[in-house]
């Protein structure tokens, strides 16, 4: 494999990226907490003092505090399942439905080349969305809560997030290819998402309903989500921020009114190990699916 | 004559189609060979292997002794062009080409250059800051030829260029195509109609249903038509005519709803034929007769004469 190709096709994919509506639309999800934040300041003369809200809203710390549950479907985070799917679904497809395939494979480029250059785009847009997406919160939580920390820490957990957006993002890719469409990737890519978030859920209900055990329940819905991360983006940035503060354990519903505290330290190497081998599966898998077809 | 291009017993196999059975031929230097077949006959997946976009069955395809399927660096001799006018809609003309130049290798100022001079050439200058998508259907070809012209190749791949065109356009293109291989190019470009060719071609790959039903000169053609008649019949009733000469074993080149045009076999004059329409009780409204154009030698064998 040569490494220009590879880096001329992700640059080619890249632009064109830019050149898509739906790039705004995320932009437009990034800046949304600043705008949340200064709203909220302009109304609150009472200002909290916490150094790590930005953690707080960007779901990776336990709390329940009115800002944060405010603020949170305002980030990128919170919607990450949709920007991958929206990604992924004409990662490939796109090519596909507009010939543009036809010009990029006639060319001295070869189709492992292709796949690699594409998803190397793929995981440097989710990483700059991501990451973007981070410092918007960093930024809107320094409004709302004074002086933030661990900013080196927020950008090593927005990049995790970036790369925790890839499994499903192959997941809708590989769906686009395989029906040479887009939508049918994004429609399938839902599925996905809510047919593992359904999955993890029973396997968490599971353990409360017919063994009774919370602490099981709990660590079996940990558990699941460290090993099959569709079920959002920030699974693996979330265990990291457990693994760095594990004085700050994530705090879980478990019941009307009961919680319980967990900490996800322990989690770490498997949600790590098992983000990177389903990126490397998922793109083997849509290696071996573009390397067969006739375009 | 080195051969450029070999494609050697060439088999692809859709799901539901045998679109291409055993085909072969060699393009050398400098030669415009017509690969030539009506729709479905298998151009496009021929021409799609030869670039490496679609998969063979079996076969072997060889640029310069080298498979590009196996070493896609060898492509960047080949120049494609598309048969379906379509493109990325999203980038504006001269920055896809520039995009596709680099894709290539070229570095930035060389990319520039390359799609700035391709550009010219198909008279896209003008249009360099349209979006692709706002091009009609004549400029879409005009830029899918221009992205094959980023560099000068040693060969050229052209799945029906001219379709599309506006007639000085045509002209243009074929003009284009004779004076890359008077630079040595070997060029091999499709198409349904050979008349579309004819005045190009140096040789002339004819495919149908699969497979290669001839190959040679045109010279090679005319004189596989053996210098027979053809004779056309005009008659209110063709249809039913048309196949009361099938049944009588003669081969029938065209049909139309007032029409027919048979071959007259060895022994029999146009005269005979004539005699033997109207004495079946057709109605003849007028007879004409003549000797075989390439066309017509073209028509006998995609129709399996």
């Amino acid at each position: 494999m040569n490494a220009s190709s590879v880096l001329r096709i992700a640059w080619y994919e890249l632009s064109r990226e830019g050149n898509k509506k739906s790039l705004w639309f995320v932009v437009l999800l990034m800046v949304l907490p600043f705008i949340a934040a200064a709203l909220v300041r302009g109304f609150s003369h009472n200002r909290v003092s916490d150094p790590y809200l930005w953690a707080t809203i960007m779901g990776f710390r336990g709390s329940f505090s009115t800002t944060a549950t405010v603020a949170m479907p305002l980030t990128v985070i919170a919607w990450g399942w949709l920007i991958a799917i929206l990604f992924g679904g004409d990662l490939f497809a796109s090519d596909l439905e507009d010939s543009g395939i036809a010009l990029i494979l006639s060319r001295p480029v070869s189709r492992a080349e292709y796949v690699a250059g594409k998803i190397l785009a793929a995981l440097v847009m989710m990483v700059i969305v991501f990451y973007i997406g981070g410092l918007s919160v960093y930024g809107a939580s320094w409004i709302l809560a004074g002086k933030q920390a661990g900013f080196l820490e927020m950008s090593v957990e927005s990049v995790l997030v970036g790369l925790g957006a890839l499994p499903l993002l192959l997941v809708t890719a590989l769906l686009g290819i395989k029906f040479r469409k887009p939508v049918i990737g994004y429609v399938i890519g839902f599925v996905v998402y809510f047919g593992v978030s359904v999955a993890a859920g029973l396997v968490s209900a599971y353990y409360l309903v017919a063994v009774k055990n919370i602490e099981a329940a709990v660590k079996a819905t940990v558990t699941f989500k460290a090993t099959i991360p569709f079920t959002g983006v920030s699974g693996a940035a979330s265990i990291l921020y457990g693994y760095l503060h594990p004085n700050n354990p994530i705090v879980l519903p478990v019941g009307p009114g009961e919680t319980i505290e967990i900490n996800l330290g322990s989690y770490l190497a498997l949600a790590l190990v098992s983000l990177f081998a389903w990126i490397i599966i998922l793109s083997v898998l849509v290696y071996m699916v573009i390397r067969r077809m006739d375009f | 004559m080195h051969p450029l291009l070999v494609v050697e017993g060439l088999e692809k196999r859709y799901r539901y189609v045998h679109a291409v059975r055993g085909v072969s031929f060699t393009v050398g230097e400098g030669e415009i060979v017509g690969l030539v077949g009506p729709n479905g006959a298998g151009k496009t997946t021929t021409l799609k292997s030869i670039v490496g976009l679609v998969v063979p069955d079996k076969g072997r395809i060889l640029v310069d002794d080298s498979d590009p399927q196996r070493y896609p660096g060898i492509r960047r001799i080949l120049g494609y062009v598309p048969e379906a006018p379509e493109a990325p809609r999203w980038p504006r003309v001269c920055e896809f080409l520039e995009k596709l130049a680099y894709l290539e290798g070229m570095d930035r100022t060389e990319a520039r250059r390359r799609a700035r001079a391709a550009a010219e050439e198909l008279g896209l200058v003008e249009y360099c800051n349209y979006k692709v998508g706002a091009l009609s259907k004549g400029l879409r070809k005009r830029l899918l030829i221009a992205q094959s012209l980023l560099r000068d190749r040693k060969y050229y791949v052209m799945d029906e260029p001219i379709s599309g065109l506006d007639p000085e356009w045509v002209a243009e293109v074929r003009a284009k195509i004779v004076s890359l291989a008077r630079e040595g190019s070997g060029v091999l470009v499709s198409s349904h109609i050979l008349r579309e060719l004819e005045e190009i071609v140096t040789k002339v790959v004819i495919i149908r249903r699969g497979e290669v039903v001839f190959q040679g000169t045109l010279k090679e053609l005319s004189e596989y038509a053996g210098g027979k008649t053809l004779v056309t019949i005009r008659s209110p009733n063709a249809a039913s005519l048309a196949r009361f000469l099938a049944e009588k074993g003669y081969t029938i080149l065209v049909t139309s709803p007032n029409m027919v045009k048979v071959e007259a076999p060895e022994g029999e004059t146009p005269s005979s034929i004539l005699s033997i329409v109207e004495k079946a009780g057709f109605k003849v409204e007028g007879f004409e007769y003549s000797q075989y154009s390439l066309e017509d030698a073209y028509l006998r064998l995609v129709r399996g004469g």
